[in-house]
């Protein structure tokens, strides 16, 4: 007897690793395939606005700079030479986004006051005052770090991404990616300790403790 | 070896703010998104290249430029403009997405706010399927429409048939999909429109004038599918699939060549790799497909699967996909095959209720999978093809609830309103 398929069988598993899927979905993407780019945008959309979140922290124009990641991915998805690491490509893209629009507002920085897409967006309403205290002040003070820098750091602390990821996603080695992130972490942690809305986070026993 | 992190309080704390306020932010359809990306692309591309003069008759390629030739007569949109509204009919209807418009007697106009025109033939069917600020796409399930789309900067419009996409900017051409004979026929009246499938190995550029007929489907008289006949795809999803031939025999033309031949000539898959998929698929056919079926990796009669879709044989793709599930049970190729299987009977066959199956399959072999979105849409577009619109509606919701902006999720929508 032929198995009868309901959808109301189908499991709700945790996403699966890149496998044949990913595979499929690079080829597709080569031949500009749309069922290809909509499951694109389906999957990574949320991986790419975090990524450019991270490092940019809120952004006005977040849709303009996640709609850029993904006019370059589509772009480039010949250079894509193995699509298992398609979700890293992709971060690779987002990095190199988050890099320009990091260059482009220091470039305006003679203007007295930010454009407004450089207005940093308030977190969520239900976030406690002196959570939103802390994440103006977090990205004040990695704002004042070189773009290289912030991006390892944010990345890496925030993101928490492993180092070969991080790494990966800045086109640079292991060796570099650690030097740039030792540099970075007490350079984060000599200005944020001098930061009125960060002092009470850098208390002795956590991560950037005074010495 | 993973280097353990503790990020530390602050950290965390940003972390989690973001990820709270990143999921209450309201994001554009899928369908809309793609659409700004695409208008993006075509934007770059008309400022990088040059004019090199007139459009030349006849169809060819290659050297026209990417950007539209008419110099727009719209107004450009500002940032924010809302999607563009459309009536149907003589008596001006509100027109809704997903909604089928069939003009029985006389012509049936779907008329946009900024000007464009659809007029639907009558025994035609079509519908607007997407809609936002900068275009629509509509589907022509059956017969001819005539479309007269008003150019602007940054237009985006297509109109499909079948598995081709004709791309329009600023045009007024007729387009007519026979499903039965699996043929697009476009006649151009004024302007430029970019046609794609994905039998096409490139994109198809017609201009002023011109006029093109095409078709995916299989050629009726194919000699080698009478020599190596497909074997039946497995309608019944789970089941044990159809045994395959015995390993077929190279072709006539192969077998009289010597090996050393053979050896001197680029194999299928580096030919594929040119995208050359039906000289490709030639290549394979020469080397046995039974054979290859039987002997390939996943991997590669996935290629292989892919090869035969891309060149336009329907069949032998779904031999390929067969064998994957055959051969390979449970992987993530044969999830994949599932799905593929579910395009090749729905989009090229039309046969929605087996497309419905193998769209199920690969949702309960993966309901996490890349391709779950858009199998989950198409299952519920099955449904609603077939009739079942309390299965369609009931798809619909739970399409709504996983991925409230998706592809479908204009075609969701249009199913629960009231």
């Amino acid at each position: 007897m032929s198995k009868v398929l309901r959808l109301a069988d189908a499991r709700q598993d945790a996403p699966r690793p890149a496998g044949e899927d990913a595979i499929e979905l690079a080829r597709a993407l080569r031949e500009g395939e749309a069922w290809a780019e909509r499951a694109l945008l389906e999957q990574q959309t949320a991986h790419v606005e975090r990524i450019l979140t991270r490092i940019l922290g809120g952004r006005g124009d977040l849709d303009d700079l996640v709609q850029e990641v993904f006019v370059r991915a589509f772009e480039r998805v010949e250079e894509l030479r193995e699509p298992r690491a398609l979700r890293g490509w992709l971060t690779a893209i987002a990095v190199f986004v988050a890099r320009e629009a990091i260059r482009a507002g220091k470039r305006r920085r003679w203007l007295v006051f930010l454009p407004p897409e450089e207005t940093p967006e308030l977190v969520n309403a239900t976030a406690s005052p002196e959570i939103r205290a802390a994440v103006r002040a977090f990205y004040e003070v990695v704002g004042g770090l070189e773009a290289d820098a912030r991006i390892a750091f944010t990345l890496r602390f925030v993101e928490g991404m492993e180092l070969a990821e991080v790494a990966g996603a800045c086109g640079v080695s292991l060796a570099t990616i650690k030097r740039r992130l030792k540099s970075a972490e007490a350079e984060f942690a000599e200005r944020g300790r001098a930061h009125e809305a960060l002092a009470g986070w850098f208390e002795e026993g956590t991560r950037w403790q005074r010495s | 070896m993973a280097t353990q992190l503790d990020p530390g309080p602050l950290a965390r704390a940003v972390a989690d703010a973001e990820d709270a306020a990143l999921r209450e932010r309201p994001r554009r359809p899928v369908a809309e998104r793609l659409t700004r990306i695409h208008a993006a692309r075509e934007q770059r591309r008309g400022r990088d290249t040059s004019l090199r003069g007139p459009i030349a008759a006849g169809l060819a390629l290659g050297s026209v430029v990417a950007a539209a030739l008419v110099w727009p007569r719209g107004e450009p949109l500002e940032a924010g403009t809302p999607p563009l509204a459309f009536a149907v009919g003589e008596a001006a209807a509100p027109g809704r997405v997903g909604e089928w418009v069939a003009a029985a007697t006389m012509a049936a106009p779907i008329a946009f706010s900024d000007g464009t025109r659809i007029l639907v033939d009558p025994g035609a069917r079509a519908r607007v399927v997407a809609v936002n600020a900068l275009g629509a796409q509509v589907v022509v399930e059956r017969g001819a429409v005539r479309a007269d789309v008003v150019p602007r900067a940054g237009n985006d419009w297509s109109v499909i048939g079948g598995p081709f996409e004709i791309h329009v900017t600023g045009t007024r051409f007729d387009a007519r999909w026979d499903p039965e004979r699996e043929e697009l026929s476009v006649t151009m009246h004024h302007g430029r429109v970019v046609v794609r499938a994905p039998c096409l190995a490139a994109p198809r550029v017609l201009g002023d004038d011109e006029a093109a007929t095409l078709s995916c489907a299989p050629p009726t008289t194919a000699a080698s599918d009478e020599a190596h006949p497909a074997p039946t795809v497995a309608s019944e999803p789970g089941a044990t699939a159809a045994p395959v031939a015995a390993a077929a025999p190279p072709s006539t033309a192969s077998a009289a060549a010597s090996s050393t031949a053979m050896a001197a000539r680029p194999s299928w898959r580096e030919i594929a790799g040119a995208g050359q998929y039906k000289e490709a698929l030639a290549a394979a056919e020469a080397e046995g497909f039974g054979r290859l079926c039987e002997e390939l990796s996943a991997a590669e009669l996935m290629e292989l699967g892919a090869t035969a879709r891309l060149g336009g044989r329907t069949a032998r793709a779904a031999e390929a996909y067969a064998a994957v599930r055959r051969r390979f049970p449970g992987g993530d190729a044969a999830a994949t095959a599932a799905f593929h299987l579910g395009q090749l009977t729905f989009d090229g066959a039309h046969a929605y209720a087996e497309g419905h199956r193998w769209f199920l399959t690969y949702l309960s072999e993966r309901p996490g999978g890349a391709l779950a979105a858009e199998a989950l849409g198409r299952a519920m577009e099955a449904e609603q093809r077939l009739g079942d619109l309390a299965a369609a509606r009931a798809t619909a919701t739970r399409y709504l609830a996983r991925y409230p902006t998706g592809a479908h999720a204009a075609l969701a929508s249009s199913l629960l309103s009231p």
